[in-house]
């Protein structure tokens, strides 16, 4: 998934996020220079994304 | 019954009319690419074939590489060997061996170099003549068959010289002269075949550029810079692509391996555009990269030809890159 804002373009491994918890993604996603707000809504899309593969465990959101 | 074996020498002399031969040669095209029979079966299909074998990546044995444009046609071709006794007729011994030179005018260093790669190498050759016509062979075929064998370049000896400096008082001196030597007479004379292209111009046939992947500083941890360049004789000339193509390619799929043989996958998390570096921001998996430990491999492969090509990244070809952690 591509997120993409002003000089900022960041191409997201959705897998990848998705199986990470949130917090344990913004931790490892924090040198791109988004907030924390704007890491969490990259995360819950890729979670989306990631979901439409039928075979993915189902994420926790609330967690971090 | 007449006392002789002339009715097993020869068969009939006529042939249709407006059928073609070999004109001047204006490219060559050089591979291993074998079109079948459905891919010849008209020039708008050969055509996209041609056009789809010059944009496969490098490895692939069907790949073709076309070359600069011809600007002078020089025939090596041997002469005949012949021999006669003192009251005998002149006998040819040996047929002559054709050859060509071709001279490709005002090359760039960094495209001679290029060229290098195929020198004193026996490879494939087609050869698109002024008439339009794509010449290559067909193998023959048992009587009574239509022949569906494929169609492939006539094998020659390509040598590759010149592109020094120019004295200034002959234009074809200091050019770049492609020699091709056709290996097979037999081949080149009973086995060629060619194929109509009226819609193929030379410059629809452009080689792809060679894309170097490096670092320009040293990774943090698990997050990689990657600059992607177009390497080029002059010093510090070489071509950063990231201002043409650097968004496009970050937001493609590249993929990352590991291991003996680079056979196991490493995730690669994000692909980032870095606009103040000019480069792109690799981050792997933080607890896979780790677990590597210091010192292991990566093999970062970027997106091939044909994902470029989809995304309208046009004309380049990325090498990969052996990183350590």
């Amino acid at each position: 998934m591509v997120y993409a804002s002003g000089r900022i373009l960041i191409n997201f491994n959705e897998q990848a996020a998705a199986s990470k918890r949130l917090g344990e993604f913004q931790k490892h996603e924090g040198h791109h220079g988004l907030s924390k707000e704007q890491l969490k809504e990259v995360w819950e899309l890729c979670v989306k994304a990631a979901k439409k593969d039928s075979s993915f465990p189902k994420q926790d959101l609330s967690q971090e | 019954m007449a006392l002789n074996s002339c009715s097993t020498v020869g068969e009939n002399l006529g042939a249709p009319d407006c059928q073609g031969r070999r004109q001047v040669p204006g490219l060559i095209v050089v591979g291993g690419k074998e079109f079948t029979a459905a891919e010849y079966a008209d020039s708008d299909t050969f055509q996209d074939a041609l056009l789809a074998a010059t944009k496969l990546s490098s490895g692939d044995s069907d790949k073709l590489y076309a070359f600069p444009v011809i600007n002078k046609v020089t025939n090596n071709t041997e002469q005949d060997s012949t021999g006669s006794l003192a009251l005998g007729p002149v006998v040819r011994l040996r047929k002559g061996r054709p050859s060509y030179s071709y001279v490709m005018q005002d090359l760039s260093q960094a495209q001679y170099k290029k060229l290098l790669s195929f020198d004193n190498q026996i490879v494939p050759v087609f050869t698109f003549d002024d008439a339009s016509q794509f010449w290559g062979k067909r193998d023959g075929t048992t009587s009574n068959t239509t022949n569906t064998n494929t169609f492939k370049g006539e094998r020659a000896r390509v040598s590759i010289s010149g592109n020094g400096f120019k004295d200034a008082e002959n234009v074809e001196t200091g050019q770049c002269v492609v020699t091709v030597s056709y290996i097979s007479i037999d081949d080149f004379e009973k086995r060629s075949a060619f194929i109509k292209l009226p819609d193929l111009s030379s410059g629809d046939l452009v080689g792809l550029m060679d894309v170097m992947l490096s670092e320009p500083s040293a990774h943090v941890s698990n997050v990689h810079k990657i600059k992607m360049t177009v390497p080029v004789p002059e010093v510090n000339g070489d071509i950063n692509i990231y201002d043409t193509f650097g968004a496009a390619i970050a937001a493609l799929t590249w993929n990352a391996y590991t291991g003996t043989g680079y056979t196991t996958s490493l995730t690669i998390t994000t692909i980032a555009v870095d606009a103040v570096n000019e480069c792109l921001t690799v981050t792997f998996d933080s607890t896979a990269y780790t677990a590597l430990g210091a010192g292991a491999n990566i093999k970062l492969v970027p997106p091939s030809v044909s994902v470029l090509e989809a995304a309208d990244v046009t004309g380049i070809e990325i090498g990969y890159i052996i990183l350590t952690t």
